[in-house]
């Protein structure tokens, strides 16, 4: 069962790691097409006219989809004044019960961004731009990253002494 | 429900989780859907809620990701390592020598990187194991690599001067223009302090000759193409000393001072608007790396070492502005609901028609607020606190700056200050933990602590200036309007 559990997981991470790659890229290729833009529009040649939309839908959907590495790489932003003070022992405990609390709040997140999903499908519509993406799917990404980060947070609860011990060791998460 | 139960209810749901060890983004999610069950249509406006996240990411947002990748792609490629290099041989025998390394390196990094960590991790890598050799004591190593990490926050570009801007519905041009005089300034004094303090006590950091070897060396220079020297020459003058110790100065600096030229320049001129201005610096921060690989490969100058990289170290570059974007992109999303659930419930309305009441002045609220910042930086994260007081502080009509027509450019001003003040605040100051991690020595966060002390009053200094004379702060943007 544990091996199974391993494998699952190695290709879970795969996954997770494969949708960062592409939050990635999606940035460089910001860095890249808004100068063009901006170059286009200040020489007269035109405009990308779907750019701005483009790359709010990009960046949406980088969030969301990026949010599952980034809870598995422990780099989502923490104050474990608390926790750090704990003894090891209960520091388990205390990240167990955060886990547990985890999956059921993205469970309960990814059960509503789901609901909010079909509704749109069945009314399918479209936002208020120029460039129109179904709103189903945008919240479908929600739901799904929700569904991401409950699974993430089921591996977290097999793996929770190694997460406090890590903790311990490498207090400092990556912010600003 | 009374506003007080709710305000309790929402902020206590946020803090404990927090406090727990949750992810901040997850305990605002939390606080969501709490909030959005009891006050905005109970499970209807739970299905609605998502619906809510997707306009919380906006196209203002995103220069945040392209200043964090401008001071990555800097990181990544060793550039950054060689600029800091580059000022150390440019400064000569000084009191404090290497400490007033750290403070002009990281001020001029400060104006490469809009990030605080990557300031002090730089500067710390490579600035302490030579100020622990040299015989530096800790109280002036370390203070001013912590202290001078820190104005990164204010000198453009700074990443959450963007978030700051943007989610108070203000410039971000603005803004970024703003923080330039506080910065410069607060550098100064860094500077000045640590000049005065080791003429005072020499003793903290032991004077010692530069290794100044190679300064009698003949400048030599030869231009290499498809790997054969197609060009070679050399100065053996009486200027060489100057040239040896000018010439890495001027190689390594004035490439990077372009790329604070394009971003600020093409902001303050109206050339482009802050996105764009943080989309053009990464392509000047990758222009300046590649010509930095030419000094490697193509053209060798003598004392200059180039910087050697490749494709890998952007992907490296890209990949950690993907993880640090998404960690403030999603608490971000998960505050939006979060700042109508307080609206709704009454708990904003109520909370500033009670400090309404109290008839203060509104330099009495401004000092209000700054002290809610402290306290609230010194166990929290700057995105946590920012996002639980800006609801009460700039949001709408009703927020403490618009009922007390405060300068809002001022006021956001003087919120980083603050927060960058925090940033050095036990228990949470993120930037002591950073030095913990990058220090080559065994020390305890005490001491730590303690040289960080005469920094966190100069910056106290600088915020009081800054509120009995706002002009500091707002002079300079007040040229772009």
């Amino acid at each position: 069962m544990s091996l199974f559990l391993d494998v699952i997981e190695t290709g879970f991470n795969r996954f997770l790691r494969f949708l960062i790659f592409v939050v990635a890229a999606s940035i460089g290729l910001f860095a890249v097409l808004i100068p063009l833009n901006l170059l286009l529009i200040k020489t007269n040649l035109g405009a990308i006219w779907w750019l701005h939309e483009a790359v709010e839908y990009a960046l949406y959907v980088g969030v969301f989809i990026g949010a599952p590495w980034v809870l598995q790489q422990g780099a989502h932003v923490r104050v474990d004044v608390f926790a750090s003070a704990l003894p090891r022992r209960a520091a388990v405990q205390l990240e167990r019960l955060l886990d547990c609390f985890g999956v059921s709040l993205c469970g309960l997140l990814c059960f509503y961004g789901a609901r909010a999903a079909l509704w749109e499908f069945e009314d399918g519509t479209l936002p208020d731009k120029d460039l129109r993406i179904a709103n189903w799917y945008m919240l479908a990404v929600f739901a799904g990253s929700f569904f991401l980060l409950a699974v993430e947070f089921l591996f977290r609860l097999r793996r929770a002494r190694a997460i406090v011990d890590q903790d311990a060791s490498d207090p400092v998460r990556a912010s600003f | 429900m009374e506003w007080q139960y709710a305000l309790i209810l929402l902020l206590g749901t946020v803090c404990t989780l927090m406090f727990m060890g949750l992810p901040v983004a997850l305990a605002f999610f939390a606080a969501n859907v709490l909030g959005t069950a009891l006050f905005i249509n109970g499970d209807i406006g739970l299905v609605f809620m998502p619906i809510e996240f997707h306009n919380a990411i906006k196209f203002s947002l995103v220069p945040i990701a392209l200043f964090l990748l401008m001071g990555e792609i800097l990181l990544q490629t060793g550039v950054a390592f060689k600029a800091i290099g580059a000022i150390d041989r440019m400064i000569a025998r000084i009191p404090g020598r290497l400490s007033v390394v750290s403070v002009v390196g990281g001020t001029v990094f400060s104006s490469l990187s809009g990030s605080t960590i990557a300031n002090t991790a730089i500067l710390g890598s490579v600035l302490l194991p030579d100020m622990m050799k040299r015989g530096y004591k800790p109280a002036i190593a370390m203070g001013p690599i912590m202290a001078v990490g820190g104005v990164a926050m204010l000198i453009p570009p700074s990443a959450l001067a963007v978030l700051l801007a943007s989610l108070a519905e203000q410039s971000v041009a603005q803004l970024l223009i703003a923080g330039i005089v506080p910065g410069i300034l607060m550098a100064i004094l860094f500077f000045a302090y640590v000049m005065i303090r080791c003429s005072i006590n020499p003793s903290l950091a032991p004077a010692y000759e530069p290794d100044d070897e190679n300064l009698d060396d003949a400048v030599s220079m030869e231009i290499h193409i498809g790997g054969r020297m197609r060009w070679s020459g050399s100065y053996d003058g009486s200027m060489k000393r100057t040239v040896n110790r000018i010439l890495p100065f001027v190689l390594y600096i004035f490439p990077l001072g372009t790329i604070f030229i394009v971003v600020v320049g093409s902001i303050f001129f109206k050339i482009a608007a802050p996105t764009e201005a943080a989309a053009l610096g990464c392509l000047a921060s990758l222009a300046a790396c590649y010509l930095f690989r030419l000094f490697k490969n193509g053209i060798r100058i003598s004392g200059i070492d180039g910087a050697d990289f490749g494709f890998s170290a952007i992907w490296r570059a890209l990949i950690e502005t993907a993880k640090i974007n998404t960690m403030i992109l999603f608490i971000i999303a998960g505050s939006l609901v979060f700042s109508q659930a307080l609206a709704n419930s009454g708990a904003t309305d109520g909370l500033l028609q009670e400090v309404t009441s109290l008839d203060l002045t509104p330099l009495g609220v401004v000092i209000i607020m700054m002290c809610v910042l402290l306290f609230l930086g010194a166990f929290m994260d700057q995105v946590s606190m920012l996002l639980l007081t800006l609801p009460f502080f700039l949001l709408g009509s009703t927020s403490l700056q618009a009922t007390f027509n405060i300068d809002v450019i001022w006021l956001m001003v003087l919120m980083l200050i603050t927060m960058e003040i925090s940033l050095l605040t036990p228990p949470f100051g993120l930037l002591l933990y950073v030095m913990k991690g990058v220090a080559p020595f065994d020390v305890s966060l005490g001491q730590i602590v303690r040289s960080a002390l005469p920094f966190i009053f100069i910056e106290l200094a600088v915020l009081i200036l800054l509120i009995v004379f706002p002009e500091i702060a707002t002079w300079l943007p007040g040229k772009v309007r």
